[in-house]
């Protein structure tokens, strides 16, 4: 199978607190590692779930991935187009209609107007929400907002999907939906990487797993590998 | 009324000040009113610029936190909004001018070329202004003063002939003194604009924008870390 990314030994770094102590001796260590020495590769068709507790960085990765922040060290290599975050509800403007919105959110996401165009009946079928596509967005309730932010991303396709806690949207029913079509996204060539702290989640729909332990790379393999290991690490906490 | 607003403002804008000055104080002469909107109009343009850019990046945390965006695109956005709404008002202040006196002339035909010079020298300051209010989120309320000021060291209430000669070569270092003198010079007093002084603000700008471009594209994914 081709490699679509190859992450190579990447780290981030943020900066500490500004409060500084007047010294004359610049300090080199002011700074917080967020990840470190990560490395992996995601092949194509693969469905890479990054497991790892709160605060660990599986977030900060993912942004790393999608082009939204840059490794202060290593490098990552991208083999196709570079993949979408899949966001809920980026730039939503709650004047806005959610028709307005999904072509204002598919073009900040990289579409073009036409490809919204081909889209727009599905993403409205998909969303579930009839006749309130031309309501501005404030009114919708919260779950409205997150089914069409989700409706979005899913049906206008990429290469590569990059996807951050995102199946927890909407009622039990929606839910099984958007697994299903992230499921069939798989089947369809896409690659999609998948970051949670559910174990059941990506037990159920991931190939590989990355498990990142406090910014640094715990493990990296198979799930059938990596899953009882996190299961007794996670039993010991 | 959303967009009757960016005609209004200005409108009221000026009514407000030639209220101010021209009633209550009761200064100038019977060509005030023009002397003074000359002036008002840019000088709004230009705080309204470097205030909306303190906060251009600084705001749309929920986007680039997100979506990887160029982050010069946020200040164009708001040189363009802004540099919309002034031309708006430029046009009102034009009809004003050829209503109100005979004091166009071949000169006027400059303007296009000092509006352009004036964009370029707003970009690279709102450029600058823009990565600073990154990470100096205070700059906000500065600005405040920043425009409080502008409005004093600039000859927009007052003309440089009145100033006591040896205070009028400072208030040339302000830019906008360069800008305000040649728009009235040639909206005005039928004169050729400071040629030279703006050959040497456009050579400045120039130097700035590559700096500002320089700063912006270097921390365009830095800025992220402290949003």
């Amino acid at each position: 199978m081709d490699t679509v990314i190859e992450v190579k030994d990447i780290g981030i770094s943020y900066p500490l607190s500004k409060k500084r102590k007047y010294s004359f001796r610049r300090k080199r260590d002011n700074v917080y590692w967020a990840l470190k020495e990560i490395n992996f590769t995601v092949k194509k068709g693969e469905v890479l779930g990054v497991l790892g507790r709160n605060g660990s960085g599986k977030s900060t990765l993912l942004k790393m991935l999608g082009g939204v922040l840059e490794p202060d060290i290593g490098e990552i290599e991208y083999h196709s187009g570079l993949p979408t975050l899949l966001s809920l509800g980026t730039g939503f403007n709650p004047e806005l209609s959610g028709k307005e919105n999904i072509y204002l959110n598919g073009l900040m996401l990289g579409h073009k107007k036409v490809e919204v165009d081909r889209n727009y009946e599905d993403i409205v079928e998909f969303s579930e929400l009839g006749d309130f596509i031309n309501e501005p967005i404030r009114t919708y309730s919260s779950g409205m907002k997150s089914r069409l932010a989700f409706s979005i991303a899913v049906t206008l396709n990429s290469d590569v999907i990059l996807i951050d806690e995102v199946l927890g949207v909407g009622d039990q029913n929606f839910k099984e939906k958007s697994k299903k079509v992230i499921l069939e996204k798989i089947e369809g060539n896409s690659t999609v990487i998948i970051v949670s702290h559910s174990a059941s989640l990506i037990k159920s729909i991931c190939d590989r797993v990355l498990w990142i332990n406090n910014g640094k790379q715990e493990a990296f393999g198979k799930v059938s590998e990596i899953m009882p290991r996190y299961a007794e690490y996670m039993r010991s906490k | 009324m959303g967009f009757f607003w960016w005609i209004l403002d200005p409108l009221l804008y000026m009514c407000i000040f030639y209220f101010l000055v021209h009633v209550i104080l009761d200064r100038g002469g019977p060509d005030y009113p023009v002397f003074l909107f000359i002036a008002l109009i840019p000088l709004k343009w230009t705080t309204s610029c470097l205030v909306d850019a303190t906060n251009s990046i600084q705001s749309k945390g929920n986007i680039i936190k997100q979506i990887y965006v160029p982050k010069v695109v946020f200040v164009l956005v708001k040189l363009s909004i802004n540099t919309i709404k002034f031309l708006i008002s430029l046009t009102v202040l034009l009809i004003f001018l050829v209503v109100y006196g005979d004091s166009l002339s071949i000169f006027s035909l400059l303007l296009p070329f000092i509006l352009l010079l004036h964009l370029c020298w707003l970009f690279p300051m709102m450029l600058i202004l823009a990565h600073i209010g990154v990470y100096f989120k205070d700059i906000k309320n500065l600005m405040q003063y920043v425009t409080r000021v502008l409005l004093y060291v600039s000859p927009v209430l007052y003309s440089l002939s009145t100033v006591p000669e040896e205070i009028v070569k400072y208030l040339y270092i302000n830019p906008l003194t360069l800008l305000i003198v040649s728009y009235r010079n040639i909206l005005m007093y039928q004169d050729s604009p400071l040629t030279l002084e703006l050959g040497i603000l456009l050579i400045a700008s120039i130097i700035f924008t590559l700096v500002g471009l320089h700063l912006i594209y270097k921390y365009d994914k830095k800025y992220v870390k402290v949003i």
